[in-house]
């Protein structure tokens, strides 16, 4: 096998596995719209936005309406909570890697990377 | 009036955001924590190393540490689907390339003891992929319980027919072993190698 023959072989076999990575990704949400198109069909010409926004809160109590409130909030706030932690430890991460690596370069010269980035997050070349 | 449309497009909403969750936030935690273990990891070896149990230019610390920078380089291609494809992939002239199998020579002119600790690192190293590889996967998590499940059986009957009393073993690093052993560790490890398998195929090629 000559090299061109290799790097060919390579590539398909890379251009195959991004096709069914993406392809597994987006699928679901494929089908979720779909759905919801459906849905949006079968209320086309029958309902309003208005008999939605009813549905939505017609037989609601106040103690469920507050329910409802709490738990967005929670569901909210969780997720902004776990950003915002990710995008500390990224800083965190940037801070900290320089004086390590410092550190054991005195001991270990020829240490070898990962290659990451200075956040400690995947490099854009590497990322499928 | 019919309610149905209504239900299923609040549902719809729900499934995005649980798909969103999952793409968004969940793996990229998966990956950030799965990184973090390698990390420790190797720290541990690096510690090793700087406590003179074995050389910083010795093959055999060097490998192992490519594997581990490897493995946190590509971190995010570990799953069953990776798996597949790269052992679809994988090139035929592999005693050319077989990084574990060079990694192993490299072992046999280490000092007994450095060579059970590099050999434990290694260990811990694979049972890091393994738990990232199954957790996130729905095929081979339910195959990882009902084996967890065998492994335990085996091990709770071993000890109770077992004429002496045996350590209470751990099921789970018994499946691990039992896995490494069965498992051709060059088809897990042939993400980490990426970079420089490429080279060298290319080279033989």
């Amino acid at each position: 096998m000559d090299k061109y023959e290799f790097q060919l072989k390579r590539q398909r076999g890379e251009t195959l596995h991004a096709a069914v990575v993406r392809l597994c990704k987006w699928i679901p949400i494929a089908f979720i719209c779909y759905v919801a198109y459906l849905s949006i069909a079968a209320l086309a010409g029958k309902n309003t936005l208005a008999a939605f926004g009813i549905y939505l809160v017609a037989d609601l109590k106040v103690n469920k309406f507050l329910s409802h409130i709490v738990m967005a909030a929670f569901g909210i706030g969780g997720t902004a909570y776990g950003y915002a932690q990710k995008k500390l430890q990224q800083r965190n991460i940037e801070r900290m890697s320089r004086v390590i690596q410092e550190f054991e370069n005195k001991l270990d010269p020829n240490r070898s990377s990962s290659r990451l980035t200075i956040k400690g997050l995947t490099r854009p070349e590497d990322a499928i | 009036m019919n309610n149905a449309p209504f239900e299923m497009l609040v549902a719809c909403a729900g499934a995005a955001a649980c798909w969103s969750l999952w793409f968004y936030l969940v793996k990229d935690y998966r990956v950030s924590a799965f990184r973090e273990r390698l990390f420790s990891i190797r720290d541990e070896l690096f510690a090793f190393a700087a406590d003179d149990g074995v050389s910083f230019d010795d093959p055999a610390y060097l490998q192992l540490r490519d594997l581990i920078n490897g493995m946190v380089q590509f971190a995010h291609r570990v799953s069953f689907l990776t798996l597949l494809t790269s052992a679809r992939n994988s090139s035929s002239s592999r005693e050319n390339s077989n990084q574990h199998q060079l990694w192993k020579k490299s072992l046999e002119v280490l000092e007994p003891a450095a060579k059970e600790r590099l050999e434990r690192i290694h260990e811990e190293i694979f049972s890091a992929y393994m738990k990232q590889l199954v957790e996130g996967s729905i095929v081979l998590f339910p195959t990882a319980a009902i084996l967890f499940i065998g492994f335990s059986l085996r091990a709770q009957l071993k000890r109770y027919f077992s004429a002496q009393e045996t350590a209470k073993g751990d099921a789970k690093i018994a499946m691990v072993r039992d896995l490494a052993r069965t498992l051709d560790a060059q088809r897990l490890e042939v993400e980490a190698y990426r970079e420089s398998k490429n080279n060298l195929e290319l080279s033989i090629a």
